[in-house]
């Protein structure tokens, strides 16, 4: 195979694992988050929508950068259209998806502004509590700019926070557990 | 654009093996992971050299900070361990062995 498609190939796979994960934690918000926050409010009152795709918006920035925000954007409209196919978003919801993209730009950014100048952070070894943070302030970004251009009130606005931060900590809680099955199921090596 | 893009695959596979590391400190984090501390230092100074499928020599891995204050005797069982748990392979002939990173 050319050096070329070979690229291609390997952009192409990337793309499309992204944008898998993306649908499937989607998908998982419509089949399992919504239903579960219809159970919370109803007995308690209160509840949020654990938002995975928060979650794999942050990793995919974080793992890959600009590129990965580039994925993002694809896996994102690419989810509207197969998930929605039937009622279409409104162009609103649209415009939210690419805010939501850049307020985790922001959170990045804005995280390893204040870590440079604390002088806390190694950026030798990655943290799951610096993703945690990152995620945090990304989705009091986004929380806050829905509540400014919608109205919404503060209930729906902190569900909102809350659930992309919760989305974001499943999402790693998940990944760690398949991580180590995956690792106690590999063959053994003989000391 | 199309110079944003990720060069290749190995970059991938990079940013995979940093997400396992992040994946395994959770782990020690919340007391579920498998390994020492010493064994986990000696993880990520690896992890940090093999960078892909690169081989680290047994001599890198001794110099590396993350292992410099290590006793000989517990690099040599921190080294042993990872191989059993399959971490860490070893490549090449006994004298003259590489190590490369496994899942």
């Amino acid at each position: 195979m050319s050096a070329r498609r070979t690229w291609l190939y390997d952009q192409t796979s990337i793309l499309a694992i992204i944008v898998l994960c993306y649908l499937l934690s989607f998908a998982m918000v419509i089949w399992v988050s919504i239903p579960f926050n219809d159970i919370m409010v109803e007995r308690l009152g209160f509840g949020w929508v654990i938002c995975l795709p928060h979650g794999v918006s942050i990793l995919v920035f974080w793992m890959f950068r600009w590129p990965g925000a580039a994925y993002l954007v694809v896996a994102k409209y690419v989810t509207s259209g197969v998930l929605f196919i039937e009622s279409a978003p409104g162009p609103l919801a649209l415009i939210f998806q690419l805010e939501s993209l850049l307020a985790i730009i922001c959170a990045f950014y804005l995280f390893s502004g204040l870590s440079s100048l604390l002088h806390t952070k190694s950026t030798t070894l990655p943290s799951w509590r610096d993703l945690m943070i990152v995620a945090s302030i990304a989705a009091a970004f986004h929380a806050g700019v829905y509540k400014l251009v919608t109205g919404a009130p503060w209930g729906t606005t902190s569900a909102i926070f809350l659930g992309n931060v919760a989305g974001m900590f499943l999402m790693l809680i998940i990944l760690m557990i398949a991580f180590r099955a995956l690792r106690r199921s590999a063959p053994k090596n003989p000391s | 654009m199309i110079t944003y893009l990720v060069d290749d695959m190995n970059f991938a596979l990079k940013r995979l093996a940093d997400l396992r590391n992040l994946l395994m400190r959770m782990e020690q984090d919340f007391g579920i992971g498998d390994l020492s501390y010493m064994e986990t230092m000696l993880l990520y100074a690896a992890a940090q050299m093999a960078e892909g499928d690169k081989e680290v020599s047994l001599t890198e891995l001794q110099g590396h900070p993350m292992t410099a204050g290590m006793s000989r005797s517990t690099f040599f069982r921190a080294l042993r361990h990872l191989i059993e748990l399959g971490y860490i392979k070893k490549t090449g002939p006994e004298k003259r062995a590489g190590y490369v990173i496994t899942l």
